[in-house]
C-alpha cells in the first residue's frame, strides 16, 4: 500500500464501485417492489371489479326470483370469522343491506354515493372496496379486499429479493475487490521491485506489464534513470580518468627525484631538479583544470548570475592578461573587437577565452600570430581565437573537446582539459564551439557562438 | 643493455631515459606508437619499456604486432592504468611484466635486469665466468675475489658479452647495446673500451675474431645450468 503521503488509488475506487454496486442493487430493487406492488395492485382491483360485477348480477337474479329478503346473511365458505380477505355488500336504494357476507361489517364500505373504487377501514385495517350500482340503479354491491392480502405477494418478493441481495451484494463487493487487486498488482509489484533496488541499480522499470495508464509516469521517471545513470558513469569515468592522469606526472616526479639522488654531475642534478618542478607544477595545473571542471559540472543550471557582458572588454581584458606569457615565447598577440555583448557570467567566459588563448599561444612557435576576436552577426555574438600554429588535424577536431585528450602529447605541457572546460563553459551558455582551420588553411581558429539572444 | 622506451609523456620519458642511462643503460625513447614500431623492428634491443596510452597507434597494438613479427625480447609495460583485467591482457598479448605509475627506478631497473636474465635463460642474478664474478644489480665485478673498477659503458659492454657467451658480436651490436641514438659515438669507441676491459680484467677473456667482432668463450662447468633452462 502506498506510504502516508498522497490518496490511495485503490482505495477509493474500492469504495466509489462498492458505493455505485450498492446503490444500483438497492435502487434497482425498489424500483423492482414498486412495480410488483403497481402491477398486483391493477390486476387484485380489475378482479375485484370482476367479482364486484359478477356478484351484483347473482344478488339482481337473487331478488328478482325471491323477491326481497332484506337483512339476509350470506353464507359464504367463510367457516372461521374474518378469516376471509374478501366481503362484500348488497344495498337497496333506500339504504338497505340485502345480502352480505358473515363478518362484513354492518355499515356499508363506503358511502353509498361513491362509486368506483375507494379505501376503507374493516377490523381496523386498510381494505380496498369497489362500489357499483345495478343498471337499474335499484342495487348497490360494495365489495372489499384486504390490503394485507393484496399486498403479500410483493412483500414475499421483496423479501426474497432481500435474501438473494444480502447474498450477492458481498460477493458483488468481494469480486469487486479482487477485480481492483488484480489490475493494481502489476504496478504494485512494479511499486516494490523498485523501492526494493539497490542504489545502484538504476536499468529502467520494466513496463512491458504495466497498464498503459501509467505509462506517462514510467517513461518519465525511466528518462530521469537514465539521465542519472548518465550522470554517474560520467562522474565514474572522470574520477578514474583524473586519477590515472595523475599518475603519470606523480611517476615523472618519482623518477627524476631518483635521478636527482643517482646524479654524479651538477649537470644532471640540475636538470633533474628543473624537470622536477615542471613535473609538480604540471601536476598542479592538473589538479587546478580537474577543480574548475568538477565545479562547472556542480554548476549544472543554466543562467545563474547571468548579465549582460560586453565581449569587447573581456577580450581587452584577456589580451593584457595573458601579454607577457605570449612575450615570452616570441607569440605576437591581437585583437579584433567589434561591439558584441551576450548574457552570461563574466568569470566563466573568462576562463573560456583564457584556456582558448592560453592552448593557441601554447601551440604556436615563435613569430606566430594569435588573434583575439568578437563581433555580433546577425543578432548573434561571435567570440574566436585564431593562431597561425601548427593547426589541428581534422581527424583529431572530434576529439580535442573531450576530457584527458591531448593534441600532440609530444608537447611537455596541457592537462588534456582545457577544451573540455571550454566546451562545458560554453554550454552552460548555450553556446556552440567549433574548430576551424585558421585563414588561408593555416593555423587554427576556434569559433564561440551565442545562439542565445543576449 | 639497450632500452627502447615508447611513453608519450615528456617529462617522464626524459626522466626515466635519464634514470636507466645513470645504471649504465643505452635507452633509445619514441613518443608515439608508430616511431616505436618502427624503432622496434629496426634496432636491436635488449628490452622495450612500454606506455599503453600512446598517441597514433596504442601500446597494446603495438606489442601486439612486434609479437607477430617474431620480436622475442622482454617487454615491460609501463601504465596508469592499474585494472586486474588490463594487466592479464597485457600479459597475454605478451609483455613479460607491468609496472604501475608511479613507480620506482629502481625497481624498474631490477626488472629490466630480471627480464633480461630470464631473456639470456638464466636464473641466477650473479653471472660467474671463471674467476670472473658479475653482479648486475649491484654493477659490481670482481676477479679472483678483487674489485674491479670499470666504468658504466665498460661495464654494459662486458654484460653483453657475458649474457651471450659462445656468440660473436659485431662492434655495431656492441655497440649499440651502450651507446642510444643521441650519443655521438668515434667508430673505434668499442676498440677503446675492449682494451681497457683487456687491461683490468685479463687479456684472455674477450677473444677477437677478426673481421666480426669479439666474443667470450663458454667455460664448460663454471656455471651450474640453470633449472629448467
Amino acid at each position: 500500500m502506498p506510504d502516508k503521503a498522497g490518496w490511495s488509488l485503490r482505495g477509493r475506487l474500492l469504495a466509489l464501485l462498492a458505493g455505485v454496486l450498492c446503490l444500483v442493487t438497492v435502487s434497482g430493487a425498489g424500483f423492482m417492489y414498486y412495480e410488483a406492488d403497481q402491477s398486483g395492485q391493477q390486476l387484485h382491483d380489475e378482479s375485484l371489479k370482476q367479482t364486484g360485477e359478477l356478484l351484483l348480477q347473482l344478488a339482481q337474479h337473487e331478488l328478482e326470483e325471491h323477491g326481497p329478503a332484506l337483512g339476509v346473511t350470506l353464507l359464504t365458505r367463510e367457516t372461521v370469522p374474518g378469516d376471509f380477505h374478501m366481503h362484500y355488500q348488497v344495498w337497496t336504494e333506500d339504504q338497505r343491506a340485502a345480502y352480505r357476507t358473515a363478518s362484513a361489517p354492518e355499515q356499508p364500505f363506503m358511502p353509498l354515493t361513491a362509486e368506483g373504487f375507494g379505501w376503507s377501514i374493516v377490523h381496523g385495517e386498510s381494505w380496498r372496496s369497489y362500489s357499483v350500482w345495478s343498471a337499474d340503479h335499484s342495487l348497490q354491491l360494495q365489495i372489499a379486499e384486504s390490503q394485507q392480502y393484496r399486498r403479500q405477494l410483493p412483500s414475499t418478493i421483496l423479501w426474497r429479493l432481500a435474501l438473494a441481495l444480502a447474498v450477492l451484494l458481498p460477493l458483488g463487493g468481494l469480486l469487486t475487490w479482487l477485480i481492483i487487486r488484480h489490475s493494481f498488482a502489476t504496478v504494485q509489484a512494479a511499486a516494490q521491485a523498485v523501492a526494493a533496488r539497490p542504489p545502484s541499480d538504476l536499468s529502467p522499470i520494466a513496463a512491458r506489464e504495466l497498464p498503459g495508464e501509467v505509462m506517462p509516469l514510467v517513461t518519465a521517471l525511466d528518462r530521469l534513470l537514465a539521465m542519472v545513470r548518465e550522470l554517474l558513469a560520467n562522474e565514474r569515468r572522470f574520477t578514474s580518468d583524473a586519477a590515472h592522469e595523475l599518475r603519470t606526472p606523480l611517476a615523472a616526479i618519482r623518477v627524476n627525484a631518483q635521478v636527482m639522488q643517482n646524479a654524479r654531475t651538477q649537470h644532471e642534478l640540475h636538470d633533474a631538479a628543473r624537470d622536477l618542478m615542471t613535473s609538480v607544477d604540471r601536476g598542479g595545473r592538473l589538479i587546478e583544470q580537474l577543480l574548475a571542471l568538477a565545479r562547472l559540472d556542480a554548476s549544472g543550471e543554466h543562467g545563474k548570475g547571468f548579465a549582460a557582458v560586453e565581449l569587447p572588454a573581456l577580450l581587452h581584458a584577456q589580451l593584457q592578461e595573458q601579454q607577457l606569457f605570449a612575450e615570452r615565447r616570441g607569440v605576437r598577440l591581437l585583437a579584433d573587437a567589434q561591439p558584441a555583448r551576450v548574457h552570461g557570467q563574466r568569470d566563466l567566459l573568462a576562463v573560456l577565452l583564457r584556456n582558448l588563448v592560453d592552448n593557441a599561444i601554447r601551440y604556436s612557435a615563435h613569430g606566430d600570430e594569435v588573434t583575439l576576436s568578437c563581433r555580433e552577426l546577425d543578432g548573434q555574438a561571435e567570440l574566436a581565437v585564431t593562431d597561425t600554429g601548427p593547426g589541428i588535424d581534422p581527424a583529431d577536431r572530434a576529439r580535442i573537446f573531450e576530457r584527458f585528450f591531448r593534441v600532440d602529447a609530444n608537447k611537455d605541457y596541457g592537462s588534456g582539459l582545457g577544451l573540455s572546460i571550454v566546451a562545458r563553459i560554453a554550454e552552460l551558455h548555450g553556446a556552440q564551439v567549433e574548430v576551424q582551420a585558421g585563414p588561408g588553411g593555416r593555423g587554427a581558429r576556434f569559433v564561440v557562438r551565442f545562439t542565445r539572444a543576449p | 643493455m639497450r632500452v627502447l622506451l615508447v611513453e608519450d609523456d615528456a617529462l617522464l620519458g626524459k626522466a626515466v631515459q635519464a634514470g636507466l642511462q645513470q645504471q649504465g643503460h643505452a635507452v633509445d625513447w619514441v613518443r608515439d606508437g608508430i616511431a616505436g614500431e618502427t624503432a622496434v623492428l629496426s634496432g636491436d634491443y635488449g628490452a622495450v619499456l612500454l606506455d599503453l596510452g600512446l598517441p597514433r597507434q596504442g601500446g597494446m597494438q603495438l606489442l601486439e604486432k612486434i609479437r607477430r613479427a617474431g620480436f622475442v625480447q622482454p617487454v615491460i609495460i609501463i601504465t596508469s592504468r592499474d585494472e586486474i583485467p588490463d594487466r592479464v591482457l597485457g600479459l597475454d598479448k605478451g609483455a613479460d611484466d607491468f609496472l604501475i605509475k608511479p613507480f620506482d627506478l629502481e625497481e624498474l631497473a631490477a626488472r629490466l635486469r630480471a627480464a633480461a636474465r630470464r631473456a639470456a635463460g638464466r636464473a641466477q642474478a650473479v653471472i660467474e665466468h671463471g674467476q670472473l664474478r658479475v653482479d648486475p644489480a649491484a654493477r659490481s665485478v670482481t676477479l679472483a675475489g678483487r674489485d674491479a673498477a670499470l666504468t658504466a659503458r665498460e661495464f654494459a659492454l662486458l654484460l653483453q658479452l657475458l649474457e651471450h657467451r659462445g656468440r660473436v658480436l659485431s662492434r655495431t651490436q656492441l655497440q649499440e647495446s651502450v651507446y642510444n641514438w643521441s650519443n655521438d659515438v668515434e667508430s673505434n669507441t668499442v676498440e677503446v673500451h675492449v682494451h681497457h676491459l683487456r687491461r683490468k680484467l685479463g687479456r684472455e677473456l674477450i677473444r677477437t675474431v677478426h673481421g666480426h667482432g669479439y666474443m667470450i668463450d663458454n667455460l664448460p662447468r663454471t656455471e651450474a645450468p640453470a633449472p629448467g633452462a
